[in-house]
């Protein structure tokens, strides 16, 4: 069978490094997983035929309630409005009305749930209140991360999140709040949003909290590296790349004039390339590779001044322009 | 299928059996985000491919019957997540290309500059194969999957691989044999 050649073995092994993803890509990718693979909180996890049955047992008697309370406050405002009307006619006959609304019998049922039995609390206003206050009740009942959109509690946190099918990925929504409940009664018990099903924390890496995670990093500072604006057209970034890897193993096989040789074609396509620091190191170690040491100094000491705490200085420090960074150092430590 | 095939295709014991999904996820990320960009997610999608594999994964995993390695199921849905966001991306156009000086952050800008470099090539000349050959070069060559393991995640018979093998190899060399030629005529300008 047809191997594969020598050279594309390589080029695949030198990419190899650069296809890792960062460890926070891993967190990012993973605080979005947890908004989507959290458990539907609709059945309690014993869910079988018998809490099935009692579910329905449970949500008869709920409709039962809220028809009963609606009832009453059919009742109820039609007496109010009675009395109202009748107020005049005198206080016997309203003491009547009183007596005939329906007893509350029903918010003792043992299958009432908590928010059910929020809402059989609530003063009924009026049919159109109930039933409303009802269904506020409801979303409770479902939980905060239902009613919240998938990848919200990611987005929350600053992260970035699957976009949903066709929508564009560039849309980064910068603040997003939680969708709002108008009417709401403003105090919620606390058992009712813990008693709800939330996904386990066990089963979630303990080292991977969205705290953990890094800030949003503004589009500008990913790199660090702002384009040349003024760079010549015939430099491009893999044509620098070339030179410079060239112009290295030139200088690994001691080949010092054919170094100098892609050094001169480097600066003169790439005058204010990217990796000029690079450039200038090289050419130093070429010139005392060819024992033009005054060249090496004087090329050494133009890179100190331009770049006094490049890390290549200490790969300087072992050739033949030393002194000229060994002396720099020193100003340095003086001041 | 022969028989001498079939033996060979028997799947190697599942190392997934008992293996919790975070687990999975933890070992497996690496594999699933380098799958992914080699068969052809735009780095700007990347994150939401390997999103979107993990949560099939989540639904399916008690559904893994330990036939194939976990790899090899792993590598199947990652091919069919690549070729779904492929499909989208080919309706919308293609995504904006990074710029080709930026270069990743770290102590050796050069060396990173020269992986990144290396990896642009490679991303080159995989988009010169089609995606049935690219992909089973992605997992033979660059995953390092067996030709069986290869067959059994893609669903097609061994000696389909084996072919699409030999000519992916063979137009891949081709690429970089014009890409050096062609890189050196420009050098020599």
């Amino acid at each position: 069978m047809t191997e594969l050649s020598h050279e594309a073995r390589e080029l695949i092994a030198k990419a190899r490094p650069a296809e890792r993803a960062d460890a926070s890509a891993k967190k990012r990718v993973w605080a979005a997983l947890a908004s989507h693979l959290a458990p539907p909180p609709a059945a309690p996890p014993s869910a079988g035929p018998a809490a099935a049955g009692a579910a329905g047992v449970a949500s008869a008697s709920k409709l039962v309630l809220i028809c009963s309370l609606t009832v009453a406050a059919v009742v109820g405002t039609a007496a109010i409005v009675k009395t109202r009307h009748g107020a005049q006619r005198g206080p016997a006959e309203q003491r009547t009305v009183a007596v005939t609304l329906p007893p509350r019998a029903p918010l003792a049922a043992p299958a009432l749930r908590d928010s059910d039995a929020r809402t059989a609390a609530l003063p009924a206003t009026g049919p159109h209140e109930v039933e409303r206050l009802a269904m506020g009740a409801d979303h409770r009942a479902l939980g905060s991360r239902a009613t919240i959109p998938n990848g919200e509690i990611a987005r929350k946190a600053g992260l970035r999140v699957k976009s949903p099918r066709g929508a564009e990925p560039t849309e980064r929504p910068t603040a997003l709040a939680a969708p709002e409940r108008p009417n709401e009664p403003t105090s919620v018990p606390a058992s009712s949003v813990t008693n709800e099903p939330r996904p386990s924390p066990a089963s979630f890496p303990s080292s991977w909290r969205a705290s953990d995670l890094p800030a949003p990093i503004p589009d500008r500072q990913v790199t660090g590296i702002t384009p040349n604006a003024g760079q010549s057209k015939r430099c491009s970034a893999a044509r620098e790349l070339k030179l410079l890897s060239a112009a290295q193993a030139a200088l690994r096989d001691a080949d010092g004039q054919r170094a100098i040789d892609l050094l001169d074609q480097h600066a003169k396509s790439c005058p204010s390339a990217t990796f000029w620091e690079e450039r200038s190191a090289a050419r130093v170690l070429a010139l005392c590779l060819l024992h033009r040491k005054a060249q090496a100094l004087g090329e050494a000491e133009q890179l100190v001044s331009r770049a006094p705490r490049s890390p290549l200085l200490a790969r300087l420090r072992s050739s033949c322009a030393a002194a000229a960074v060994v002396s720099s150092t020193r100003q340095d430590g003086q001041q | 299928m022969t028989s001498s095939q079939r033996a060979e295709a028997t799947p190697e014991p599942s190392e997934a059996r008992g293996l919790a999904f975070d687990q999975v996820y933890d070992r497996y990320f690496e594999f699933a985000w380098a799958n992914l960009r080699r068969l052809g997610v735009p780095a700007a999608h990347l994150e939401d491919a390997v999103q979107e594999l993990f949560i099939v994964v989540s639904r399916r995993l008690a559904e893994f019957a330990g036939r194939s390695s976990l790899k090899t199921w792993l590598a199947g849905i990652a091919w069919r997540v690549a070729s779904e966001y492929r499909r989208r991306e080919s309706r919308k156009g293609r995504a904006e290309p990074l710029p080709d000086n930026l270069v990743a952050p770290g102590r050796d800008p050069l060396g990173a500059a020269v992986h990144a470099e290396a990896l642009r090539q490679l991303d080159a000349l995989l988009d010169e194969l089609d995606q049935d050959k690219r992909v089973v070069f992605v997992l033979a060559e660059l995953e390092q999957m067996s030709v069986p393991e290869i067959a059994q995640a893609l669903a097609v018979n061994v000696n389909t691989v084996y072919s699409r093998l030999r000519a992916a190899r063979i137009t891949f060399d081709e690429a970089l044999r014009a890409f050096k030629t062609g890189a050196r005529g420009e050098s020599d300008d």
